[in-house]
C-alpha cells in the first residue's frame, strides 16, 4: 500500500497523460500494421518458428466481419486522442474517460491471450505485443487522481 | 477565430497528419517486396509413387509440400486447383506431405487419411475434402471419425480405411515426404517447387500463375 502511495504521488496526471500518448501511440501502430496486412490479403505461409499466420488467419481474427486488429487500432486511437485532448484542453474527465476505458482493452487482451494460449495454440509476437501495451495502460490508468475544481 | 482557437486547430492537424504519415509509412513498409520463405532446390526428384494430376507427363512440374491444417495451404489449395485447371494439360502438380507437427496437432493424421485414402485410388478426393472441410476437423481432439466419414462420403471401404489410416507404412510413408521436404529446406508450408526450385517469393495467385505461366514459355 506504501509503495503504491508513493507511485501514485510521483505519477501527476499529467505525467500519465504522457505516458498514455506515448504507450497507445505504440500500440496504434501496432494494431494498425496488423490491420494493413489484413485488408492487403496477401497469404502468410504457415511457418514453424512464427505462428502469427496461425492466429491471424484464424476464425477469431474477425469479430462480426470487422478484423480485430482494426478494433484494436481504434481503441488505442481513442486513448491516444483523449489523452491529448486532456493535455491540451486541461480537461480532467478526458484522461478520466481513457483510463476507464483501459479496462475494456485489459479484458479484451485476456481474452486474446487465453484464445491463443488455449485454442488456437499458436502465439504471434505482435498480439502480445498489444497484450502488453494494454496492459500497461491499465495498470498506469488505475493512478488517474481525480484533483479538486480549480 | 481567434488566435487561441486558430492554435488549438492548428495541433489537431498537426497530430492528424503525423498520424496519418505514420499509417502511411507503415503500409509501404509492408508492401516492401521481400522473399516470404528461404531459398531451396527439390532434392528427391518426382517418381511414379508420388501423388500426381494434370499431365503427368509433363516435362514442366509443379511440386507442393503442404499441410492440411495449414490455414495458408487451404487458401493456395484453390489456387493450385485453378492452376491445374488452367495449365494442367501442360503441367504436372504434385502434392507431398509436410506436416507442422509441432502447431498443428491434426496435422500427421490428416496426412495419414489422405495416404489410406489413396491406398484405395482415392487420394485427390480425400486432398480436396479435407481442404474445403479444415475448418470442421481442424479443432477436434481426435477426428478420426470424421475422417472415416469423408472416406464413406467418397466411397471407400470404411474398415480398409481405418486400418490403413493406423499402419506403420501409411506413417512412414508420409515420414518419407516430410524428410525429403526437410532436404529441400522447406521451412513453411505451402512450399512450392516449379522444375525443381523453390518459390520464394509467392505474394498472391498472381505470382504462382505469373512463375508457372513463365516456366511454360
Amino acid at each position: 500500500m506504501e509503495t503504491w502511495n508513493k507511485i501514485s504521488k510521483t505519477l501527476s496526471n499529467k505525467t500519465i497523460a504522457v505516458i498514455f500518448v506515448f504507450i497507445g501511440l505504440l500500440g496504434f501502430l501496432d494494431a494498425a500494421y496488423l490491420a494493413i496486412g489484413h485488408y492487403r490479403g496477401a497469404l502468410p505461409p504457415c511457418s514453424i518458428v512464427h505462428g502469427c499466420s496461425q492466429v491471424l488467419t484464424s476464425q477469431y481474427s474477425t469479430f462480426v466481419g470487422v478484423p480485430v486488429a482494426l478494433l484494436g487500432a481504434g481503441y488505442y486511437l481513442f486513448i491516444l486522442v483523449a489523452s491529448l485532448a486532456y493535455l491540451e484542453s486541461k480537461s480532467e474527465s478526458m484522461l478520466r474517460l481513457a483510463a476507464k476505458m483501459t479496462i475494456l482493452g485489459v479484458l479484451a487482451s485476456i481474452y486474446f491471450l487465453a484464445l491463443q494460449i488455449f485454442v488456437i495454440r499458436a502465439y504471434c509476437l505482435y498480439c502480445l505485443g498489444s497484450a502488453a501495451t494494454a496492459t500497461i495502460l491499465f495498470i498506469v490508468g488505475r493512478f488517474v487522481k481525480k484533483t479538486a475544481a480549480p | 477565430m481567434n488566435n487561441e482557437a486558430l492554435k488549438r486547430l492548428g495541433t489537431w492537424v498537426a497530430v492528424a497528419v503525423a498520424l496519418g504519415l505514420m499509417v502511411w509509412g507503415l503500409a509501404l513498409l509492408g508492401s516492401k517486396p521481400r522473399a516470404v520463405t528461404a531459398g531451396g532446390a527439390l532434392q528427391d526428384p518426382v517418381t511414379a509413387s508420388d501423388h500426381a494430376e494434370g499431365n503427368t507427363l509433363a516435362t514442366n512440374i509443379l511440386v507442393e509440400y503442404s499441410d492440411f491444417q495449414c490455414p495458408a495451404c487451404a487458401l493456395y489449395y484453390s489456387l493450385v486447383k485453378q492452376i491445374t485447371a488452367a495449365y494442367g494439360g501442360r503441367l504436372m502438380v504434385v502434392y507431398r506431405y509436410f506436416p507442422l507437427t509441432t502447431i498443428h496437432p491434426n496435422s500427421a493424421i490428416s496426412a495419414r487419411a489422405a495416404e489410406a485414402a489413396s491406398r484405395q485410388g482415392k487420394f485427390w478426393e480425400m486432398h480436396n475434402l479435407l481442404f474445403e472441410r479444415q475448418k470442421d476437423w481442424s479443432p477436434s481432439p481426435d477426428p478420426t471419425s470424421l475422417f472415416a466419414d469423408y472416406a464413406v462420403e467418397i466411397g471407400l471401404n470404411k474398415d480398409q480405411f481405418i486400418a490403413d489410416l493406423n499402419s506403420a507404412e501409411v506413417a512412414a510413408r508420409v515420414q518419407t515426404n516430410l524428410e525429403s521436404g526437410e532436404r529441400a529446406n522447406v521451412d513453411a508450408t505451402p512450399a512450392f517447387y516449379l522444375n525443381g526450385k523453390k518459390l520464394t517469393n509467392l505474394q498472391s495467385y498472381g505470382d504462382l500463375e505469373q512463375n508457372i505461366k513463365d516456366a511454360l514459355q
